[in-house]
């Protein structure tokens, strides 16, 4: 069993669809950094597959494409698994798979205390293997939201 | 809302717990049912338009993208077929490893099917969260399950969604002995637990219906089919796969953007699970057998709300094949056989959870694509799960509804259909004489 008192990094979307796989990438850079203190998957949103990825943990980030109608680009920080349902639902390209998660999670008793989501504003979710501009150029400012996030510097 | 007297429309816009997005349209005049449609509006994806001037190494990766529930299915077909184009035949090692491969797909998607989609309906629920309240032991050990398969396909295809592993003739890399070795008391608890899970879902209370159509799977003359060379049904039809386009008519329809077909001169059929469980019952596992017996299952099941039993009894025998397969692994042997082109037409079909998965590949002789077909099973239930709702719901229309909308979701969800696969959500209208 790999020690579950780390944080779990999880990068949520599909590299071929454009901005969605802003997710899988952040987690990419990550994982090439070779930290030891923090966990890194790449999921589909899949809600059983978010559920066993994180039961146990204390804390998860799950990096996504957030369309909440900013301008593409725009990094969300949403912070506890109460704002998860109703915010993301609606607005992760995985709505149905996060927010169907965090229920699930709930109904079963192992929702990580802190669940935080950083989340990038797309630009296009079309078939496409690259990120839109707009993405790609704060692609570093997301890693670093996220790594803050799991170092404890955001309350 | 609208409400009987034989007036109205009824109309789900999205259906829930389906894997995709569709729709289905019922229309009633003067109280009577004259037309039902599964509406398919997810855009067509042109796989088989893009595969065109790829290599033939290329149709294992690009054909999983199709789905993140049955990558594994397509890229067996999609392997088998290039296979066939190219004259060349793997080793029994090789085989055997696809198999277990193939067997933590079955797993994770069967316990998934069961658990999240199927099972809230035999107790009245709307969701799996739902579910929870009422029977949570048997959610947690259907997530344990399902992660066993994930474990299964990280192991052997390198990660669990699209796994990376899996290359023309054969694999990149062969897991080793002790690998396998390693993970038998993984797989002995998968089969625990699905024998659990097969004594739960044998509890449930199944209306009595019973499928008319002819049922159609792979067969290789000895195993449980997942792999096989010849396609058979209960009404005599024994083909070669090769033989596939020269029986089945793949056609359009306006409704939907997924292709319907029918076996030619013969009609509607039906792949799946209770098809290969007809057709193959004595082939399987000894511990499967004992629960398909124990599950109360005849010699054939053409209960459509009893398809619940027949994947957890199927999810019994992959984890049985699973462990057969790592005890004979003996890790030596190439990972892969060489598969040069040749110019040719191949075909490869398979068993996915779902049921029969067709591929076919015209090639030149530098290998490029100059033609692919893809036939998944969803479509080739489509115009069967269309003709069962038709006689679902002319028995039904008194109902109100609400009620028949739920039941009707419910007849489509026994076949578990990849909408995503045939083409994602489901809307339901029901039209009484022009009114929603």
């Amino acid at each position: 069993m790999k020690p579950l008192t780390k944080p779990l990094i999880v990068g949520l979307g599909n590299r071929w669809r454009g901005d969605d796989g802003v997710g899988p990438r952040v987690v990419e850079v990550i994982a090439a950094l070779g930290r030891d203190d923090v966990d890194v998957v790449e999921l589909d949103g899949e809600t059983s597959r978010l559920v066993s990825a994180w039961a146990g943990r204390q804390h998860v980030v799950l990096v996504d494409a957030v369309r909440a109608g900013a301008p593409p680009g725009t990094i969300h920080h949403l912070i506890g698994p109460d704002r998860i349902p109703t915010v993301v639902g609606e607005a992760s390209t995985h709505g149905g798979g996060v927010a169907a998660a965090v229920a699930l999670s709930r109904a079963l008793g192992n929702l990580p205390v802190r669940l935080v989501i950083v989340g990038v504003e797309p630009a296009a979710v079309d078939h496409d293997d690259q990120l839109s501009s707009a993405v790609a150029c704060v692609l570093d400012d997301v890693v670093e939201r996220v790594l803050e996030e799991v170092s404890g510097a955001c309350v | 809302m609208t409400h009987r007297a034989g007036a109205g429309r009824l109309s789900t816009d999205a259906l829930a717990r389906v894997e995709g997005e569709g729709g289905m349209h019922v229309e009633i005049r003067d109280g009577r049912l004259v037309d039902v449609q599964l509406r398919i509006y997810e855009p067509p994806r042109f796989y088989e338009g893009f595969l065109r001037g790829r290599g033939h190494t290329e149709p294992p990766d690009i054909t999983a993208r199709i789905c993140g529930i049955c990558p594994v299915a397509y890229q067996m077909s999609a392997c088998l077929a290039v296979e066939d184009a190219c004259g060349v035949a793997v080793t029994d090692g090789i085989a055997d490893l696809r198999r277990l491969l193939y067997c933590g797909e079955w797993i994770e998607s069967h316990a998934l099917h069961i658990h999240m989609l199927h099972a809230p309906d035999f107790f009245g629920v709307d969701s799996v969260v739902d579910l929870v309240a009422l029977d949570r032991a048997a959610v947690e050990r259907g997530l344990e399950l399902k992660k066993i398969g994930n474990e299964i396909l990280e192991l052997v295809g390198g990660r669990a969604i699209h796994p990376v592993n899996v290359r023309v003739g054969g694999f990149y890399r062969m897991p080793t002995r002790l690998e396998l070795t390693k993970f038998r008391p993984r797989l002995e608890r998968a089969l625990e637990l699905a024998v659990d899970v097969s004594e739960w879902v044998a509890g449930f209370d199944f209306p009595d219906l019973e499928t008319e159509h002819e049922l159609v799977a792979l067969d290789d003359g000895d195993h449980y089919p997942v792999f096989g060379d010849r396609i058979v049904s209960d009404r005599g039809l024994d083909i070669a796969v090769d033989e596939f386009p020269d029986h089945v008519e793949e056609f359009q329809v306006p409704h939907s953007s997924a292709k319907h077909a029918r076996l030619l001169s013969r009609g509607n059929y039906l792949v799946g699970p209770l098809a290969r469980f007809s057709l193959a019952r004595d082939r399987l596992g000894v511990v499967a057998t004992e629960a398909a017996d124990a599950g109360g299952l005849g010699s054939t099941c053409r209960n459509p709300f009893r398809s619940i039993v027949v994947r957890a009894v199927e999810t019994v025998h992959a984890c049985e094949e699973a462990l057969r397969v790592v005890d004979a692994h003996l890790g030596t042997g190439p990972s892969a056989v060489e598969v040069p082109p040749r110019a040719g037409t191949g075909h490869g079909a398979t068993e996915a959870p779902r049921g029969l998965l067709y591929h076919r590949y015209e090639l030149d002789a530098a290998g490029t694509i100059l033609d692919a077909d893809i036939v998944p099973p969803t479509s080739q239930n489509q115009p069967t799960i269309e003709h069962d709702l038709f006689h679902f719901i002319e028995a039904n229309l008194d109902m109100p509804d609400a009620e028949l909308t739920r039941a009707a979701e419910v007849t489509i969800r026994n076949h578990d259909p990849c909408i995503s696969c045939a083409t994602h959500f489901l809307d339901l209208t029901i039209d009484r004489d022009g009114t929603t």
